[in-house]
């Protein structure tokens, strides 16, 4: 292809702060030739952003500063430009998409002004001829209705149509190179997987290279066609997406994928995990920055820092990579013995299944300001858990999971229906009993910040259970169980007088945990518990998690959106659509078998990491419907390719086709058969 | 890149690296400017108590042949239009402000963020008519409410307390109002609820330490403003009525000689704004203090 379009050298950034300037990368060299796709991972702190952010130069807006290397855009050196001149390459040469669409545009303006504004200032059209362009834009990007969402306002479109006008506006002149930073993060699988499918046919379309940022291997894997592996401010390994997936160089880049929890995996093996947390700017350790977490390291390792080095054309900044591809079979044996053989043994199989919770008919709605509609979050929803068992609830945000998970605990008071908690209702409480009976029933939460009382210390945190529950414990007794609980979760007892705000991500979700075991519950719900974690992080909480319920007996409601994550965690998994239970199964069976079109569908949305490329077109159409003015009959009749003129009708009722095997479809039974 | 240098403030064991950090942000700087504050707390303080000790006059000796000196060594801040030694009148004056100032501020903010902390947790019908009587009282202009408060129970110390902190009342009970709100629907209020610990632990262990950092900073501007409502109230003649003039009067009367003597007017007012400066940056230095994630050790 010759000429690269983007050639990135030597790259180092520093960022000023209160004490002193703190290098957020060292040494980043990378090249984009035109039309190609590069895409960079990593996990949170690695990296990958601010590059993208310095290649625009819009670290200067954040007190970064470029303190070596050059960044070359064709032949100009955009290091060099001046504010005005970088100003005419922005939007016009380089184009960038952000992670959180719904704040990248400005709320007092309509997506058309946006989208004009961009055009006239770098191609001179007129206001007329721009907002035309607009139209097609919009087209392109398969928005319905562009000329009615033109004159939208930003808070009158879905997170999924304003991402979609954000890749519009940044195709809007013709750019050589798009910056997507995590376009898809915030959004669902199922809008993730259009995006993707949008992303892929834009770049064959338009010829522009792009770069991609993402923590989602998955993806990476999807729309690449090179990838460069970040990790604490250093490139690790750059390489081709095939060759990067079958055989990487890199032991970060393997333990990263052995990290994702794989579809065919035995769900009684412990997931694969990279021991430790990515190290902070201010503390990073000499030599590889790497060996602190490697199973492979060295003495040579911690001394000496590894170069990149190109081998069979994928590089890789390790020492021991030559041996690792000499004696690659040993390595690989290696990791599958060593480390993920390690099995939790499965429970007994429950044999009696007796139901810890019996939920009848449970509805939450919620009543809409100066209106006589309501939102039917949870709409007449019947289920059981049975105990020591993890039931796994999956569905889009919006279709009422966590609502049902703070209805069931009575944390939010339900508009009807029962919830029985070991044969007794929950209803029937009064205040107090209620409290009491939450010893028994505790929650870990998504949010690792904002759950954790950034004032208390951790000792502290932790105790508020026992000390709410077990009043008659003297302090000393509360003290031993604390640092009990927070060996067992694998915390230091010396940091108990340590604040939340001194932890990582991982680190506070295994405070949240030890929280909630503390009073010896019989429940837990987890509320995406893992889904704010880094892959190698979360793979750490899941095994916690696994391993605790097999010491403890306990039962899970794992409410979760990546639905790989949740088969791996659950025994049965109920989806969840517009307030009302669609399926119920067997993690096994749901995921082989399943019923429900809306099911397929989401299964079919997962990026995977073991099909390169091969992206599923035939993913779920269209964005969940408001909840407030749900479709008449069957709820998912909108986006579901069989839909009758039956399902317009009439609402399907959750039948059991299969033993233990329940769904919502009036279809089921034929496809079943089918 | 948020994440980047909350991690890095998050670490504590940071090496300083290369530059030199700005010296306004340096803790070495900003600990002088602390201790200079405690000094001048403590300076005004004593003038407040043992104002003999300090001054070479008595405030109310009227020397005739030395109206409106500038000031001088003999004459420190100059004198007034009774030949009055105006550094000795600061001095004096210092007692009646601090009083009226320290005693309006403890009692409206106290009684204001108790209330507002109140409504707001409750919430519902309490809350609605305690905003509607607050906004009623907010659209009085304070010092006319003052005023009226003043002439309707004649002018004492106490009256003038009362009405200072009357008007002040509404500003604390909605910002703290604001903080309940805020704080009541974060994460970790609803893990404690789910952990079945009782509401009113809940108010006062996780609510009200996270809530009460804009009332330090609004108790201490609150300071300035209540000497200075005193002073327009003394200026009116509902201030207490006192041999000695306090700070605020010292400033209204001097005003009138602005052109003659600016000394009069300008030292009183730079006593307030010292003390309003210096109980800022002790406000400021104790919200860090309390705050976990400030407090470098």
């Amino acid at each position: 292809m010759g000429k690269p379009l983007l050639n990135v050298s030597e790259l180092t950034v520093d960022f000023k702060t209160k004490r002193g300037l703190l290098t957020a990368i060292s040494n980043i060299s990378l090249t984009i030739k035109p039309s190609e796709t590069v895409c960079i991972v990593g996990e949170s702190g690695s990296g990958k952003s601010v590059t993208s952010k310095a290649i625009m130069r819009l670290i200067d807006d954040e007190n970064g500063v470029i303190s070596k290397g050059s960044i070359q855009l064709e032949d100009q050196d955009l290091n060099l430009l001046t504010k005005r001149d970088l100003n005419r390459i922005r939007g016009k040469k380089i184009a960038m998409i952000f992670q959180e669409p719904s704040s990248a545009f400005d709320p007092v303006f309509t997506i058309g002004d946006q989208i004009v504004e961009t055009i006239v200032k770098h191609l001179k059209l007129s206001k007329k001829e721009a907002w035309q362009r607009g139209i097609e834009l919009l087209k392109k990007v398969g928005l319905s209705e562009p000329v009615i969402r033109m004159k939208q306002y930003p808070n009158e479109l879905s997170g999924g149509m304003l991402q979609r006008a954000m890749i519009a506006m940044a195709l809007s002149c013709n750019p050589d190179l798009l910056i997507a930073d995590e376009p898809t993060t915030a959004l669902d699988v199922t809008i993730q997987s259009q995006i993707i499918e949008l992303l892929n046919s834009l770049k064959k379309e338009f010829h522009m290279a792009v770069l991609l940022i993402t923590h989602d291997l998955g993806v990476a894997a999807q729309l690449a066609d090179r990838i460069v592996v970040m990790y604490a401010g250093t490139i690790v390994e750059e390489g081709k997406v095939e060759k990067i997936f079958s055989q990487p160089h890199h032991p970060y880049t393997s333990g990263l994928l052995q990290s994702i929890p794989k579809l065919d995996a035995k769900k009684e093996t412990k997931l694969f995990s990279i021991e430790g947390t990515i190290p902070s700017l201010s503390n990073i350790p000499s030599g590889c920055r790497f060996h602190p977490r490697c199973p492979f390291a060295t003495e040579k390792c911690r001394l000496e820092s590894p170069p990149l080095k190109n081998i069979d054309g994928q590089q890789s900044a390790c020492w021991h990579t030559s041996e690792l591809i000499n004696h690659e079979n040993k390595f690989h044996d290696e990791l599958q013995l060593g480390r993920t053989q390690e099995t939790i043994p499965i429970q007994q199989e429950v044999t009696e299944q007796e139901p810890l919770f019996e939920v009848r008919e449970l509805s939450k709605y919620y009543p809409i300001k100066h209106s006589h509609k309501t939102i039917k979050a949870v709409d007449h929803v019947s289920l059981k858990i049975y105990k020591g068992e993890t039931f796994g609830l999956v569905g889009e945000s919006g279709s009422g999971k966590s609502t049902f998970g703070r209805t069931l605990l009575q944390l939010e008071k339900p508009t009807d229906g029962e919830v029985l908690f070991d044969g007794q209702s929950l209803a029937a409480f009064n205040h107090r009993e209620l409290r009491q009976k939450r010893r028994e029933m505790q929650v870990i939460f998504q949010d690792p910040y904002g759950s954790l009382d950034p004032k208390w210390t951790i000792g502290s945190i932790i105790a508020e259970p026992l000390k709410t529950h077990l009043k008659k414990q003297s302090r000393k007794e509360i003290l031993a169980a604390v640092k009990e609980l927070m060996v067992k979760v694998g915390l230091e007892p010396e940091w108990i007088d340590r604040h939340p705000h001194e932890f990582s991500g991982g680190q506070r979700q295994r405070i949240g945990i030890a929280r909630a075991m503390a009073a010896n519950p019989s429940f837990v719900l987890a509320d995406e518990a893992v889904s704010a974690l880094d892959v190698s992080v979360q793979a750490q909480i899941i095994n916690l998690l696994k391993e605790l319920q097999q010491s403890s007996g306990l039962t899970y409601l794992f409410i979760g959106h990546n639905l790989n994550v949740v088969r791996h965690i659950s025994d049965r998994i109920g989806v969840m659509y517009l307030g009302k239970i669609v399926e119920i199964a067997s993690s096994e069976e749901l995921f082989e078998n399943p019923l429900h079109p809306y099911t397929s569908g989401l299964i079919k949305s997962i990026p995977s990491i073991e099909t390169i490329g091969t992206h599923q077109i035939d993913t779920l159409k269209g964005e969940i419907p408001s909840p407030s003015d749900p479709p008449s009959g069957c709820a998912f009749r909108t986006r579901c390719p069989f839909a009758t003129e039956l399902c317009h009708k009439e609402v399907p009722t959750l039948k059991e086709y299969q033993t233990a095997h329940f769904a919502a479809c009036h279809y089921a039974e034929k496809r079943k058969v089918d | 890149m948020r994440q980047v240098i909350s991690e890095y403030k998050n670490h504590k064991d940071v090496t300083i690296l290369k530059k030199k950090p700005m010296i306004l942000h340096s803790p070495k700087f900003s600990n002088i400017f602390l201790w200079l504050s405690i000094l001048v707390i403590i300076f005004l303080g004593s003038c407040s108590i043992i104002p003999g000790w300090i001054t070479p006059y008595t405030p109310t000796t009227m020397q005739a042949d030395q109206i409106l000196q500038a000031p001088s060594f003999k004459h420190l801040f100059g004198t007034d239009y009774f030949g009055r030694d105006v550094f000795s009148l600061v001095v004096y004056g210092s007692r009646a402000s601090l009083l009226v100032g320290i005693c309006a501020v403890l009692v409206s903010s106290l009684v204001g963020s108790a209330l507002g902390m109140i409504v707001g947790y409750i919430g519902g019908f309490m809350d609605v008519i305690f905003m509607r009587i607050v906004e009623i009282i907010q659209t009085i202009p304070s010092i006319l409410l003052a005023l009226a408060l003043a002439a309707a129970m004649g002018p004492s110390f106490v009256n003038l307390v009362i009405a200072i902190t009357i008007s002040a009342i509404p500003g604390y009970a909605r910002v703290m109002r604001g903080q309940i709100l805020s704080i009541k629907n974060r994460p970790f209020i609803l893990a404690s609820r789910s952990i079945g610990t009782p509401s009113y632990i809940i108010f006062l262990k996780h609510i009200l330490p996270n809530s009460y950092s804009p009332l330090i900073v609004m108790a201490t501007n609150g300071l300035g403003t209540a000497i200075l409502t005193s002073a327009g109230l003394s200026f009116l003649g509902l201030g207490v009525i006192r041999d000695i003039p306090d700070w605020g009067l010292l400033l209204s009367q001097g005003r009138n000689y602005l052109t003659a003597g600016w000394w009069i007017a300008t030292f009183p007012g730079l006593a307030i704004a010292l003390f309003v400066l210096a109980v800022n940056i002790i406000g400021d230095s104790l919200r860090d203090y309390f705050d976990p994630k400030k407090r470098i050790e």
